[in-house]
C-alpha cells in the first residue's frame, strides 16, 4: 500500500447492493485497474474493515471469494497478496468508458444539486489535491 | 466455543399498564456484534439499560457471560463498557480528569487506548466536558468505555445527532478497538442503514418484543425469488417475460422466478390469473423491518 490513495474504496449502505458485493466489486476493479498488482499485499482484513468502516467478517468473506476465484492468494501468517495472474488488465479503453460512467453520473447529480460545472471541477480539486503536475497526493484523510 | 455474551429469556419490564419489554429472547455470542434494531419507542434503551443494572427488569432473566447479572457484584459490571444516550461525566472535569478519575476504578485501564483514541477524535484534553459539543461528549463517552478493554461494549443510539464523518469515525474506532474473537459489541439503533455496515446480526424489536434476527448475509439484498404454481399446463403468454425477471426455473410442478426488482408489478400480475401457489421469498432485512414496524428504515 503505502502509495494507494485512501479514497480508492466506496461503500455504500443505501445502495441496494449488499456491502459484501460492493466491496468485492471495488477491490476486483481496483486489481483490473492496476491500483493494486501481481504481488501487491493487500490490508489485512482488520485494517480494510477499519479503513472501510466494516465489520472485519464481511472482509474476511471477500477475501475468502476473491481466493477461489483466484484474484489474491493468502499465505496464513503472512499477508494476503494479489495472485500472480489475477485475470486480464483492463484495457485503456474499458477504463475511459468505465469513467465516462461514473462521471456522468456525479455530474447529474451536481446538476441535480443545482451546481455548476465549475462547483463539480473544483469540488474534485479541492477533494483530491491535484496538483500541477496532475498527480494525486498520498493517503488524505476523508 | 460459542458462549453467550448476553442472554435474556422472557425479559419483560412494565411501567404500570405499559409493557415497554414484552418476553424479549436476545442472545449475543461472544465475538459477534448485534444490532439491535427498531422504531422509536420499541424498548430498545429499555432493554439496554437493564442490561447494564441502570434498571431492574419486571421478570425474566438475564445473563452476561453466563452468568447471572440478578445479584452479580463488580466483577461483573465491569466487564461492560457502555455508551449511552445521555453521557454521564461530570460537566466540570477536564477530559483529562474525566479519564483520571474513571482509571481509578479499573484495574484494566489503558491509558494509551484513551489517549490515542481522544487524538483520534482531537479530543481537546483541557476543555471541560460541560463545554464539549455534543459530538465530543459522545465521543469521550467512548474513549472512557474503551479504556477499560472491557469484553462487552453496549452502544445506545451512538451515533445519533454526530454529523457523517464523526460518525464514520466512530464506528471505525469501534471497528478497531472493540471488535475481535474476545470482544463483543450490541449497538441500538433506529435506523438500519447505519449498522448494518459494521453488525454480523441484526435483531428487529418491535413492540418489545424481538420480531426477527438475520445474519449479515441477508442484508440490502434487492433480490427476490417468487414460487408461482399456475392453475394452466402453461404458464400464460409473456407473463415470465416481463421486465425485472432475471432468471426462470423449473420446480416440480410450478415455477421458481428469480426477481430483481419490479417486485409488486410482477407479484400483481401473478395474482390475476389463476395459481395454485403464489408467494413471495427471501424478504431482506430492510422488508422485515417495514413488514414488522410498518415504518420507513430511513426515519
Amino acid at each position: 500500500m503505502g502509495t494507494t490513495p485512501s479514497f480508492w474504496l466506496h461503500v455504500n449502505p443505501s445502495s441496494g447492493v449488499p456491502l459484501y458485493l460492493q466491496l468485492k466489486e471495488q477491490l476486483k476493479r481496483a486489481i483490473g485497474g492496476g491500483v493494486f498488482r501481481p504481488g501487491d499485499r493487500l490490508p489485512a482484513v482488520r485494517e480494510l474493515a477499519v479503513e472501510a468502516v466494516l465489520n472485519p467478517n464481511t472482509v474476511a468473506r471477500v477475501y475468502r471469494e476473491l481466493e477461489t476465484d483466484g484474484y489474491i492468494t493468502t499465505q496464513r501468517g503472512i499477508g494476503t497478496f494479489v495472485a500472480a495472474d489475477p485475470g486480464p488488465r483492463l484495457s485503456e479503453s474499458e477504463r475511459e468508458r468505465a469513467l465516462a460512467a461514473a462521471g456522468g453520473r456525479f455530474l447529474a447529480e451536481t446538476a441535480q444539486l443545482g451546481l455548476s460545472a465549475g462547483d463539480a471541477v473544483s469540488y474534485l480539486v479541492r477533494r483530491c489535491g491535484v496538483g500541477a503536475h496532475g498527480s494525486l497526493p498520498g493517503p488524505a484523510k476523508e | 466455543m460459542d458462549q453467550l455474551a448476553i442472554e435474556t429469556r422472557g425479559l419483560v419490564k412494565r411501567y404500570g399498564e405499559a409493557l415497554a419489554v414484552d418476553h424479549l429472547d436476545l442472545q449475543v455470542r461472544c465475538g459477534e456484534v448485534f444490532g439491535l434494531v427498531g422504531p422509536n419507542g420499541a424498548g430498545k434503551t429499555t432493554t439496554i439499560r437493564i442490561l447494564v443494572g441502570l434498571s431492574e427488569p419486571s421478570a425474566g432473566d438475564v445473563r452476561l457471560f453466563g452468568q447471572p447479572l440478578a445479584g452479580s457484584g463488580p466483577a461483573l459490571r465491569a466487564k461492560v463498557g457502555y455508551v449511552g444516550e445521555e453521557q454521564a461525566v461530570y460537566p466540570y472535569m477536564r477530559v483529562s480528569e474525566a479519564m483520571d478519575f474513571l482509571r481509578a476504578f479499573y484495574p484494566r485501564w489503558d491509558q494509551d487506548l484513551a489517549l490515542r483514541i481522544a487524538d483520534v477524535f482531537r479530543l481537546p484534553l483541557r476543555q471541560r466536558a460541560g463545554e464539549l459539543s455534543k459530538g465530543m461528549r459522545v465521543q469521550l463517552a467512548l474513549v472512557l468505555a474503551l479504556a477499560p478493554r472491557p469484553p462487552l461494549l453496549i452502544l445506545d443510539e451512538p451515533t445519533a445527532g454526530l454529523d457523517p464523518i464523526a460518525r464514520r469515525d466512530f464506528l471505525s474506532t469501534v471497528l478497531g478497538e472493540a471488535v475481535g474473537p474476545d470482544q463483543s459489541v450490541l449497538m441500538s439503533s433506529h435506523n438500519l442503514t447505519e449498522v448494518e455496515r459494521v453488525v454480523d446480526r441484526v435483531g428487529i424489536i418491535v413492540h418489545g418484543r424481538m420480531a426477527a434476527v438475520r445474519t449479515v448475509d441477508e442484508f440490502g439484498s434487492s433480490q427476490k425469488r417468487i414460487r408461482v404454481v399456475f392453475q394452466a399446463d402453461q404458464p400464460p403468454a409473456g407473463i415470465l417475460d416481463q421486465p425485472g425477471i432475471a432468471g426462470v426455473a423449473r420446480e416440480g410442478r410450478g415455477y421458481l422466478l428469480t426477481v430483481d426488482g419490479n417486485v409488486e408489478d410482477i407479484m400483481a400480475s401473478l395474482a390475476r390469473v389463476p395459481t395454485f401457489a403464489l408467494e413471495l421469498l427471501d424478504m431482506s432485512l430492510e422488508d422485515s423491518l417495514l413488514h414488522y414496524a410498518g415504518g420507513d428504515r430511513r426515519a
